[in-house]
């Protein structure tokens, strides 16, 4: 879990994040709004799951948005970052109800170095 | 339940959570302590229960403003780390029938491990996973959902699917122009009205995207006060498939999704019939091999505590109702049957062979929730309709 994380337009891994989100249908806010939300809000979190099978969907998403990432959007992992990190802590965010979309994309900033984006 | 354990757990509750320096963050649970300290004099335990579940569910900000809470105490407190994975729900659990309500709370506990192999269009790996989850009610009696399992899980999944090709160099380019372009927009309604969002599809090819995982298991299930209990072993099924691209011929397969498409319609969060491929249902199967331990009613049935093999489906689905400027309604629904395969005469005759267990939802991103769940999960006696409202609390 991160901590308290800072939602800004001049943050490539949020404004990615968030577009991310977007388009697969998870949100739909606009960019300013859509740093509070938080997980239990998406699409994909059905509280009424048994939790193994909140997080076989979480986990689905989670390698969803690392192809996107990665292949659609020209992102390469950061130094001592690889894939089994990167799906593992999204999965991890993803499944906690209370982390926000800010939250989700602070984590992504740290596994992700995204297209065009200086070190 | 004696009232000052109730008063006992609020202010714990204060303590942990709400022990910052800001008092302005007091605000909430000095509400909620005064409320209790009220009303232990001269108010009975049902009265204060009745109050508090008042108070509760007409909060809309109450969850948000705990978990704010929650978050400051993160930075902070090193202790915290230790129940970085846990997650715990309050609940007030209503028994219609019997008029009962009372206390309790869901508890998952969950490590998950996944490794990949790094190929980005087919995903391969292992998993493996601690977990422990369950609901615990005050008053056991109040328990309408008295299964608690802790076990692990070993295996292995692939995804495929996702996106069409390998962008170049100059539509990454593009993309992030767009994508910028598209975050300063106003409205949802320019951004999809915009031609920035129709070139950026045009430019993000996604595809549809499918999920397989086998995975072995080893479980333990028990009542909460493990008058029963039970091993587990097994292997368990789970299947995923989504149908990302814009217009997907796989979303029409989403039968359950059409009544929605409908209300979105009218509603006008719509402005066609679009079934949600995001939303198709997801599926798990398990074949497990049960050894009863210490379970008297079985015992007193069959005569002895052999094992069994048992059948175990679930399948979920979640979809949108319908969404306001400032907040969206969600449809929740899980079904879960059992079935124990060629069970004893004695068992079939009392019912316990099978059990399914339904429950829904509607949801909020304003915080309310109210749902309704029927049926039993195998170690009740009997079938309940609940009805429960509640809110959520989280160590994370």
């Amino acid at each position: 879990m991160p901590e308290q994380s800072s939602w800004s337009m001049n943050n490539r891994s949020c404004t990615t994040t968030w577009i991310t989100l977007y388009r697969l249908k998870q949100l739909r806010k606009i960019f300013s709004e859509a740093g509070n939300m938080q997980m239990k809000d998406l699409k994909f979190f059905n509280p009424n799951l048994s939790f193994e099978l909140l997080r076989q969907e979480a986990s689905m998403l989670a390698d969803m948005i690392d192809v996107v990432f990665v292949v659609g959007r020209g992102a390469v992992y950061e130094e001592g970052a690889n894939r089994t990190q990167a799906v593992n802590m999204m999965t991890d965010i993803l499944s906690n109800a209370n982390s926000t979309v800010a939250d989700f994309a602070a984590v992504n900033d740290k596994n992700y170095l995204f297209w065009n984006e200086k070190k | 339940m004696p009232k000052g354990f109730l008063f006992i757990l609020f202010i714990t509750w204060q303590s942990v959570v709400f022990s910052q320096k800001d008092s302005s963050q007091h605000l909430f649970a000095d509400e909620l302590i005064a409320m209790v300290e009220n009303s232990l004099p001269t108010h009975s335990t049902a009265t204060l229960l009745s109050e508090l579940k008042k108070k509760l569910t007409t909060d809309p900000d109450l969850y948000n403003r705990a978990w704010a809470k929650i978050n400051k105490i993160k930075e902070t407190s090193k202790a915290l780390v230790l129940f970085r994975d846990l997650n715990v729900e309050f609940k007030t659990f209503e028994i219609k029938k019997e008029d009962l309500v009372g206390l309790g709370l869901k508890y998952d506990w969950n490590f998950d491990w996944r490794r990949f192999q790094e190929k980005p269009l087919k995903r391969n790996g292992i998993s493996f996973q601690f977990q422990s989850n369950g609901n615990v009610a005050f008053r056991k009696e109040l328990n309408p959902y008295d299964f608690l399992s802790s076990g692990i899980n070993f295996g292995g999944f692939q995804y495929s699917g996702g996106v069409a090709n390998k962008t170049t160099s100059e539509i990454r380019d593009l993309l992030n122009d767009l994508e910028i372009d598209l975050a300063n927009m106003t409205t949802t309604e320019e951004i999809e009205s915009s031609e920035e969002w129709e070139t950026f599809n045009e430019n993000l090819v996604l595809t549809n995207q499918y999920y397989i995982g086998l995975d072995g298991a080893v479980e333990l299930e028990n009542t909460q006060d493990f008058r029963q209990k039970q091993w587990v072993a097994g292997i368990k099924l789970g299947l995923g498939a989504k149908g990302w691209a814009q217009h997907s011929t796989l979303a029409y397969f989403n039968l359950l999704d059409y009544p929605f498409a409908l209300l979105r319609i009218i509603t006008g969060t719509d402005k066609s019939f679009q079934p949600d491929g995001a939303s198709i249902p997801v599926f798990m199967a398990r074949m497990d091999y049960v050894k009863p331990v210490d379970d008297a009613t079985r015992k007193t049935l069959t005569g002895n505590e052999n094992s069994f093999a048992r059948l175990n489906l679930e399948l979920g689905f979640r979809t949108l109702i319908s969404e306001f400027k400032d907040h969206s309604i969600f449809f929740n629904a899980d079904l879960r049957y059992y079935k124990e395969m060629n069970a004893p005469e004695i068992i079939r005759q009392v019912n316990l062979d099978r059990h399914t267990y339904f429950s829904a939802s509607v949801s909020s991103t304003k915080g309310f929730f109210a749902s309704f769940a029927a049926g039993k999960l195998p170690f009740d006696a009997g079938n309940d309709n609940v009805y429960e409202l509640g809110f959520r609390y989280q160590f994370n």
